[in-house]
């Protein structure tokens, strides 16, 4: 039997959505679900939940588990927009800025991301 | 659009949090360790070399302009990172981090949180307020600092204790 994983970036939209809907903080949705806040920002960040804590969002969203199962290796696409273009038009809109602090702030932020997605990818596995 | 808060609420949220990581009311609270929890990675700047960040950049932050930059919450896609400036004193450093785990804490949303403490103009005055007042019942809750007060505990008492700064502590 091929070994399987939760699709935590899908899992993770689809609560995004419901409580949007249901006009919900994360923290009261994680007060319905009874789970710690925590959780619901740690599978932001690409943690997995344990067992209980899916089978109480899957139940809550009243979606089959199976649709955020995936087998293991089949690639998990973020569909994430280049965080240094988007911030770039932040950055120069605000005057408080000289052209040097954009620079570098770009610079510094272009490399915690590449950090981040390195220790996301290698944690994914 | 973010949540509103009362001071109440957010109180409420800095005890939960402190409960939650097995704290009681007198003790510190560590801001790396509630980050590590609610699954934030904290980078310090100087550790951004290995990540391909010029020098001139870790430079510019640490050295020539340190001053302009304590801390800052970045949104990667639904994900959130921290990257804190570690030419800072330990008890700055420890209320920077705190400060923006809390505007992670009250949901606060980006745009409006893009940048930190010493950049504050994306964030609106009461966001600004609510991330202090928050970060303060984090680190010294104002029941602990209410306690010590009636046990004549001076600030110097008061920011060994919590870990922040003596200023801090007069404040609180």
């Amino acid at each position: 039997m091929a070994s399987t994983t939760v699709d935590v970036a899908s899992l993770h939209a689809a609560l995004d959505a419901a409580r949007s809907t249901k006009h919900l903080s994360w923290r009261q949705l994680a007060g319905e679900l009874r789970i710690s806040p925590s959780t619901l920002s740690r599978m932001a960040n690409g943690h997995t939940p344990d067992t209980a804590a899916f089978t109480s969002m899957v139940t809550w969203l009243n979606i089959s588990a199976e649709e955020f199962i995936r087998s293991t290796g089949e690639p998990i696409s973020h569909d994430e927009p280049d965080l240094v273009a988007v911030l770039a038009p932040l950055l120069r809109a605000r005057s408080d800025l000289k052209p040097a602090d954009i620079e570098h702030l770009e610079q510094l932020i272009g490399s915690a991301v590449r950090r981040f997605e390195q220790e996301r990818a290698a944690q994914e596995g | 659009m973010s949540p509103k808060w009362t001071q109440k609420e957010m109180a409420r949220v800095a005890a939960e949090e402190r409960s939650a990581l097995g704290l009681d009311l007198m003790d510190p609270l560590d801001p790396y360790l509630l980050a590590e929890a609610w699954g934030l990675p904290v980078y310090a700047i100087s550790e951004l070399t290995a990540h391909d960040c010029p020098s001139e950049t870790i430079e510019y932050f640490l050295t020539t302009n340190s001053r302009k930059w304590s801390a800052a919450l970045i949104p990667v896609g639904s994900g959130r990172l921290i990257i804190e400036n570690d030419s800072h004193s330990t008890v700055r450093r420890r209320s920077s981090v705190a400060h923006e785990m809390s505007h992670h804490l009250l949901e606060h949303v980006f745009p409006e949180g893009v940048l930190g403490s010493d950049h504050d103009k994306l964030y609106s005055k009461t966001v600004e307020k609510q991330a202090l007042f928050t970060s303060g019942e984090l680190l010294a809750p104002e029941a602990a600092c209410r306690k010590l007060a009636f046990r004549d505990a001076d600030n110097a008492e008061v920011a060994a204790r919590f870990e922040i700064s003596t200023q801090w502590a007069r404040c609180r």
